[in-house]
């Protein structure tokens, strides 16, 4: 494997979903991302792990334009992101444009980041109202649905602060799927889950993958990724070292530091 | 004495409430302008671009390295030399206000830094705009927290009121001062404008405390996350 | 009118003097209500009920009435029972009795702010009351308190202007005096404001220089 680059076709005929081209990020002396180039395809399943620091959560903050990259290209969904087309060429995109090309993105944090002081279900259609301009009514019906898929249908008036961590991650996840994106960001999502708290929430992760959703996971949970991952890719320092499938990746890889790294992920029993 | 203490009070107690009045008025006027100043320059100093921010932020601590007094005698004494003559009593307001906005400013921004960053981040990540997030997401959570400092503020703005008796304006203190130069009588009226003073900041403490208490039951805020 | 700075050249021994006494003030404030400001704390913690509810009872009073009120009330006031007191004094001893009661909650929370573990490692040492008080726990309360009593020396320094009311010529004072008979207080306004603002900055530079100070020796986590 290349480091960096994607040198076998795509393990999909579908179409990429996501591509970036040179994606460069830093943050003050510290170079994050280093001219990293990336395909997900329509569908696909990602697991991206690598040591803090290392720049994965910086690539997904980078996909949304959360955090817009220093250099490069994100194309989501065969646009590129941050530019607009006119009739007369191109333009850099607005706030407002950017944020209506972030609703196809969904993202889910590692602190889940509810908004305390509404209800489950106002958490999960204040973004469809305010953004998609959904009715309140549809939004709603929706809303119940998204909740009940994910377990929770006697939630909806429960505030956070009366949920379990897992609990309140799933509703992160609902919340997120409630703008109908065509990508699935997650940001270590289990990462400050008690143990017994992960599995209700990569259950509802699996099931979303075998909905065939496209889905982006940072995380560290290496049994999530060799069982639902269609690919695994491993960064270090700003780079993606080597990516393919997790079984391979996981037990022969071919970079050296992707062995040592897997080698103290096993060494901790993960 | 040739007069006793009641006859004292008989005497003087129009006066005195009439300080009162004024007082309670200074508190009043300056509050509700200082109040949705400071709420506009916290907003944009927190969230606003740079362009904004930093001048804001210079002038808000420059107002605040300035004693009080040199305010008030630049707003009554100086602003006349440019051209604007003020009554005692609009550069009282004016005075007052601006200092009051400057400190009350810095309460709120306390309170929105201790909302999660991590709401900004959700928001934004959801597509909801810049002022859609503060108006739905960010300023219901900041309110509950700023209640109590905005309180003990009110307190030291209604106390800051009495340096008004120094640009001729006639609140309670200078009621009292004036009684006091006229009668030679030492405490007794200073004491009265005290206790004046005290039956008002301790209405907003007991208020302040009530506050407090409805806060911390309905209290749900996001924890801080690292 | 047009604004004429050049006035500053000719009155700016008069400021100057003004500064001094400004500065004087402040000194004697803190000084006086440093070790007031420890008394208060130290009686905070007193286990006699009646002496911690008699210094709730003064630190309200002396919190709810304005500065302005306890300086004519030391001034004007005080004669009244036999006290006669030149300004300057009258001055320092307001502003160092209320300020007292503000450092008093300073040194208290930095009392608080040692962990307890440290009062049971100085037991298990052996180590004597006065001992621990002194080598152990006091200096532990300083990283705590320093920054806030700087920052509260500002609000001295700020609030020496008030004894102005009284006829101290300190700096606010003798400011008013100059502009009156040069009939330019916008020029010489802001030449005090930039004084105090000046001497401000400088305390709040130190507080800053304080704080990194204080942030190496927080208690360990």
């Amino acid at each position: 494997m290349m480091m960096g680059e994607i040198a076998k076709p795509l393990p999909f005929p579908a179409r990429p979903i996501v591509v970036t081209k040179g994606l460069v990020k830093n943050y003050g002396p510290v170079r994050a991302l280093d001219h990293v180039d990336f395909t997900v395809a329509t569908g696909e399943v990602v697991a991206i792990v690598g040591s803090s620091g290392s720049g994965k959560s910086s690539l997904l903050r980078c996909l949304n334009y959360l955090d817009p990259p220093d250099a490069g290209e994100v194309w989501i969904n065969e646009h590129l992101m941050g530019v607009v087309e006119t009739a007369t060429g191109v333009r850099k995109a607005t706030e407002r444009e950017i944020r209506q090309h972030r609703a196809d993105i969904g993202m889910v944090f590692q602190h889940f980041n509810l908004f305390p002081h509404f209800t489950v279900m106002q958490n999960i259609i204040e973004a469809p109202i305010a953004v998609r301009k959904v009715a309140r009514r549809e939004a709603i019906e929706a809303a119940r649905e998204l909740l009940a898929a994910v377990g929770l249908a006697d939630k909806t008036d429960a505030f956070p602060a009366e949920l379990s961590g897992g609990q309140q991650q799933r509703v992160a996840i609902a919340r997120a799927l409630a703008m109908r994106p065509r990508v699935m960001l997650f940001d270590e999502p289990t990462s400050a889950l008690d143990p017994e708290l992960v599995d209700e929430v990569l259950r509802v992760m699996r099931r979303l993958a075998a909905e065939s959703m496209t889905m982006l996971v940072v995380t560290h949970e290496m049994g999530f990724a060799e069982d639902v991952a269609d690919r695994l890719v491993f960064f270090d320092k700003g780079k993606i070292i080597e990516h393919g499938k997790p079984a391979i990746v996981m037990r022969q890889p071919s970079q050296a530091r992707t062995q040592a790294f897997m080698q103290r992920l096993q060494r901790r029993g993960l | 004495m040739i007069m006793s203490y009641y006859d004292l009070l008989l005497q003087y107690y129009p006066a005195l409430l009439q300080g009162l009045w004024t007082t309670l008025l200074l508190s009043f006027v300056t509050l509700v302008l200082a109040t949705p100043a400071a709420v506009v320059i916290a907003v944009l100093r927190e969230t606003g671009s740079r362009y904004i921010a930093v001048p804001l932020a210079i002038l808000v601590n420059i107002v605040r390295l300035l004693p009080a007094l040199v305010v008030l005698f630049f707003v009554f004494y100086a602003m006349p030399q440019l051209g604007h003559r003020l009554s005692p009593l609009a550069a009282a307001f004016i005075g007052l206000s601006v200092m009051g906005a400057a400190y009350m400013s810095e309460d709120f921004r306390g309170s929105l830094s201790a909302i999660d960053p991590g709401q900004y981040r959700a928001a934004k990540a959801l597509g909801l705009s810049h002022l859609h997030t503060l108006r739905r997401i960010i300023i219901p959570q900041a309110v509950p927290l700023a209640i109590p400092p905005y309180i003990t503020r009110a307190i030291i703005m209604v106390k800051g009121t009495s340096l008004a008796s120094m640009i001729a304006v006639g609140d309670l203190t200078a009621q009292a001062s004036r009684a006091t130069s006229i009668t030679y009588q030492p405490f007794f009226f200073i004491v009265l404008a005290g206790l004046g003073y005290l039956a008002i900041s301790a209405l907003l403490a007991l208020f302040q405390s009530w506050a407090e208490f409805s806060i911390a039951r309905r209290y749900r805020l996001a924890p801080r996350q690292g | 009118m047009t604004l004429d700075f050049s006035i500053l050249g000719t009155v700016w021994p008069a400021l100057l003097r003004g500064t001094t006494v400004t500065l004087e003030l402040t000194a004697a404030v803190l000084v006086c209500a440093t070790p007031g400001g420890i008394a208060v704390a130290l009686l905070r913690s007193s286990p006699s009920p009646a002496v911690r509810t008699a210094l709730r009872a003064t630190s309200a009073v002396l919190r709810g009435v304005p500065p302005l009120i306890l300086l004519f009330l030391t001034f004007f006031g005080l004669p009244g029972i036999g006290i006669v007191l030149s300004p300057i004094p009258s001055a320092v001893i307001a502003m160092a009795l209320y300020m007292s009661f503000y450092f008093g909650e300073i040194f208290h929370s930095g009392l608080q702010s040692v962990p307890r573990g440290q009062w049971q490692a100085c037991a298990a040492l052996g180590l004597s009351g006065p001992r621990t008080l002194f080598r152990i726990i006091l200096p532990q309360t300083i990283p705590a308190a320093l920054p806030p009593y700087i920052s509260h020396a500002t609000e001295v320094l700020k609030g020496t202007a008030l004894a102005a009311a009284v006829a101290v010529p300190e700096l606010t004072n003798a400011a008013k005096k100059v502009f009156v008979v040069t009939y330019r207080p916008f020029e010489i306004l802001i030449a005090a404001g930039a004084i105090y603002a000046l001497l401000d900055a400088g305390l709040l530079l130190f507080q800053l220089w304080g704080e990194r100070w204080a942030a190496r020796r927080r208690p360990a986590r």
